[in-house]
């Protein structure tokens, strides 16, 4: 039978024992033999939810994978799981194409899956391992020239977070968009710096520090700012981690897309 | 004999030789430590500011300039008349204009490419066939190592007068991919089969998104042509892993990529040439004979 853990809780391996981490789509088995780590991943379904199991001898690790070393010199370290936003913008994509009245404002709840970071280590935790949940496709924003690489996400941009279920390898991040032009406002994709937001532990979600991006016509940039405050939609929310990069209060940027495509043949 | 050299070397090693001796070692070594000084500090505050080619030349000019200055330096200490040694240098250089007239055609060209920064250092480039990435754009040459490690010199003369590709000057790029099918394949399946491939490989880009295009009717079958987008980084990657793909799920789904043959008809547009294969006629009675 194997052993349960709390997840996001330091913890330490015994000689010989095996670990399988679950997060979401992605299983990582830690083995602790001697004085080194041995560890590999494999992804799978996306619906196993969040664990983090000692396993049996008897348990069986798959075969056809490859097994990395981690080599320390004091064998009784401890490790922690921290969940962590993706290191490059996601660029989402609604499933269908948005209409914002003037003057009006909207806070949608993206769900954006987690990349978990494995620390390592007893007085100075060390990043071990890091690894995204579930493989996000590329996509570029911007102009073939000058635009930027990112992470594209197919989401229904919810105004209702509870329409999103209890997904935990998913973390919630509320973008709030405002249109202050006369004209009403459509856009097809919504690009979202999240390597300048922190990850929050709620009671039944995983949040993100809310983002304000307010539309200033077509020709203008955004202003994005990024509001540093623990969420307020579920209570006693947690600190997990920080960002990966710091942002200024007020960025001016590119954030919405409404241009279809720009491939040409030859 | 001797007397004669020791006296010359004591006329030479005079205080005032010595003192001389020593100011011009001075200058040499304060002049080398200023000069590493410089290029460290050009190196580090123009690191963010400016590109590595520009750095480069940023670095060459300002080491030519201060070993000249450091030059005329050491000429004033040992007295040298500089208004004449100028004067013969400019003679010297329209002989050496004369002589040298492909190396200044070369200078020319060079200054031109650096202005137009079309190449940089790190840029992948094809230039008459031959790929690799570009070492260096000196005032005379570039430099260019190619993928299986040689080292290749380009006069930059003949860098104007040829066309350049440069692979790596935008951050994405598109990858074509040919493709053949049988006349007999459903062109809409096929298409829709080739850009879930590309929606499923990570590395592809959704945005710009995948082309299709029906080329032509060509001889052997339908040319199809499927363009994907990915970060210039990733070119092989990408072009393994998408072909790979498409060979394994045409051969899943049995679509047939043709390959060239030819169909000879007996008269008719319809109906193929018949032919017989008859069984291979066994000869053992010969095969005996030969035996025995």
């Amino acid at each position: 039978m194997a052993k349960k853990m709390k997840l996001w809780e330091e913890f330490k391996m015994e000689h010989g024992e095996t670990i399988k981490l679950q997060i979401g789509a992605l299983s990582v088995w830690i083995k602790h033999r001697g004085e080194e780590y041995l560890f590999t991943y494999a992804y799978g379904d996306d619906n196993n939810g969040l664990s983090v199991t000692t396993l049996k001898t008897s348990d069986t690790v798959p075969d056809d994978l490859t097994w990395s070393r981690y080599i320390v010199q004091d064998s009784s370290i401890k490790f922690q799981l921290v969940p962590v936003l993706p290191d490059r913008a996601v660029v989402v994509n609604p499933e269908f194409p948005v209409t914002l009245a003037p003057n009006s404002d909207v806070l949608f709840f993206m769900s954006i899956p987690l990349w978990v970071k494995i620390l390592s280590g007893n007085n100075k935790m060390v990043e071990f391992l890091e690894i995204p949940s579930q493989v996000l496709s590329n996509t570029w924003f911007g102009d073939s020239m000058t635009g930027e690489l990112c992470y594209a996400l197919m989401t229904r941009a919810l105004i209702n977070v509870e329409e999103h279920g209890v997904q935990p390898q998913r973390i919630v991040c509320p973008v709030r968009i405002l249109n202050k032009e006369l004209n009403a406002f459509d856009f097809q994709r919504l690009c979202v710096h999240v390597e300048h937001m922190k990850v929050y532990s709620g009671t039944r979600h995983l949040w993100s520090n809310e983002v304000t991006i307010t539309y200033k016509g077509n020709e203008q940039p955004s202003e994005v700012r990024y509001i540093d405050r623990v969420p307020k939609y579920e209570k006693n929310c947690v600190l997990l981690s920080l960002e990966r990069q710091p942002a200024q209060k007020r960025i001016i940027s590119r954030s919405f897309s409404l241009l279809k495509s720009f491939t040409t043949f030859d | 004999m001797i007397e004669e050299i020791v006296t010359s070397i004591d006329r030479f090693f005079t205080p005032d030789n010595m003192i001389v001796a020593l100011k011009i070692a001075a200058i040499m070594v304060i002049g080398f430590l200023l000069l590493r000084l410089v290029l460290f500090l050009v190196k580090r505050t123009m690191k963010k500011r400016l590109s590595d080619q520009s750095i480069m030349i940023v670095r060459k000019l300002i080491s030519y300039t201060v070993a000249f200055i450091i030059l005329i330096f050491i000429l004033k200490q040992l007295n040298v008349k500089l208004a004449a040694i100028l004067g013969a240098a400019g003679i010297a250089g329209i002989a050496i204009g004369f002589a040298a007239q492909t190396s200044l055609s070369n200078i020319i060209s060079g200054v031109f490419l650096i202005s137009e920064k079309a190449i940089s250092v790190g840029d992948i480039i094809k230039i008459d066939g031959i790929s690799g990435i570009v070492l260096s754009v000196d005032l005379l040459s570039v430099k260019i190592r190619t993928f299986d490690n040689q080292f290749i010199r380009v006069p930059n003369e003949k860098l104007i007068q040829t066309e350049v590709t440069n692979v790596t000057k935008y951050p994405i790029r598109r990858l074509n991919i040919d493709l053949s099918i049988a006349y007999k394949e459903d062109i809409d399946n096929v298409k829709e089969l080739l850009l879930d491939i590309a929606k499923q490989n990570p590395f592809c880009l959704d945005n710009p998104e995948p082309l299709f295009v029906i080329k032509e009717f060509g001889n052997h079958g339908v040319e199809l042509l499927l363009g994907v987008w990915f970060v210039k980084t990733d070119y092989l990657v990408v072009k393994n892993s998408m072909m790979q793909q498409i060979k394994e799920c045409f051969d899943a789904k049995g679509i047939e990529i043709p390959f060239p043959h030819i169909s000879l008809y007996a008269g008719s547009v319809s109906e193929p040439i018949p032919v017989r294969i008859d069984a291979p006629v066994c000869d053992t009675a010969a095969d005996e004979g030969k035996d025995s």
